[in-house]
């Protein structure tokens, strides 16, 4: 799998406006909407997913990184979307830092597991090169997407 | 140098999911001894959560080893650790 594969290019935020958890999780999931992935309506119910994941204990993994993921039944296949903070949010995150660089996975109700193979690749993605220090520190979306693509590029597995 | 290794079993509907990585690594780095988590063909340093998370995909028994003097211990704690958080979320 690769990152092009889940996230989607319009789901791709350069500079989150949130300030907070709530508000960046719901300004990431209102981006699937906007790129015509996911109903208006499902939108609040999602997010609401999201947040009750986040109970259970902070998806912020450190380094800066964040990866809220949640299954809904509104939701027709693996989707992704990625946002960037350049002041970063406080996420409760593990180290105590601000999250700069968010990966939002959403998949169908009832399936097991493909967001595991989403996160691993964002782990194989961030690992490569210096990729996440450079997307810890940009905001352009095209520079964003040329990460990603490289990062797919330098991982991909042999067959 | 002492080195202790242990098989953690996990049937294939138990993935590993990211609350129990973060446990794990949480737990790992509080030991001295180098721990490695292996599953399939891939290895992980136990105590780097980008290095655990490449495991999320890969199905199979879950191995871990421990090479240093606490190495015991730190099997011990954290076999136990995998065994509880497994499957819960």
């Amino acid at each position: 799998m690769r990152l092009v594969d889940f996230i989607l290019e319009e789901s791709i935020t350069g500079e989150l406006r949130a300030k907070t958890k709530p508000d960046l999780l719901a300004e990431m999931v209102q981006s699937i909407v906007d790129a015509g992935c996911l109903e208006p309506d499902a939108a609040e119910s999602v997010v609401a997913a999201l947040l009750t994941r986040e109970e259970i204990g902070s998806t912020g993994i450190g380094h800066g990184v964040a990866i809220p993921h949640a299954k809904h039944p509104a939701v027709r296949r693996l989707l992704g979307a990625y946002g960037h903070s350049s002041p970063g949010v406080n996420y409760d995150a593990r180290d105590g830092q601000p999250v700069k660089a968010v990966f939002l996975i959403l998949w169908p109700d009832g399936v097991i597991g493909p967001h595991l193979e989403a996160i691993a690749q964002v782990s194989r993605a961030l690992k490569s090169a210096d990729t996440l220090e450079r997307l810890k520190l940009t905001s352009d979306k095209k520079e964003i997407v040329e990460l990603f693509t490289a990062a797919d590029r330098e991982t991909k597995e042999p067959a | 140098m002492t080195t202790h290794s242990a098989e953690i079993p996990v049937n294939i509907e138990e993935n590993l999911h990211l609350r129990p990585m973060q446990l794990l690594v949480e737990a790992a780095v509080r030991f001295q001894c180098d721990l490695i988590l292996s599953r399939g063909q891939k290895r992980a340093d136990a105590k780097s959560i980008l290095d655990v998370m490449m495991l999320a995909a890969e199905q199979g028994p879950l191995q871990l080893q421990a090479n240093g003097a606490d190495a015991p211990q730190a099997i011990e704690a954290m076999t136990a650790l995998l065994h509880k958080e497994l499957n819960r979320e």
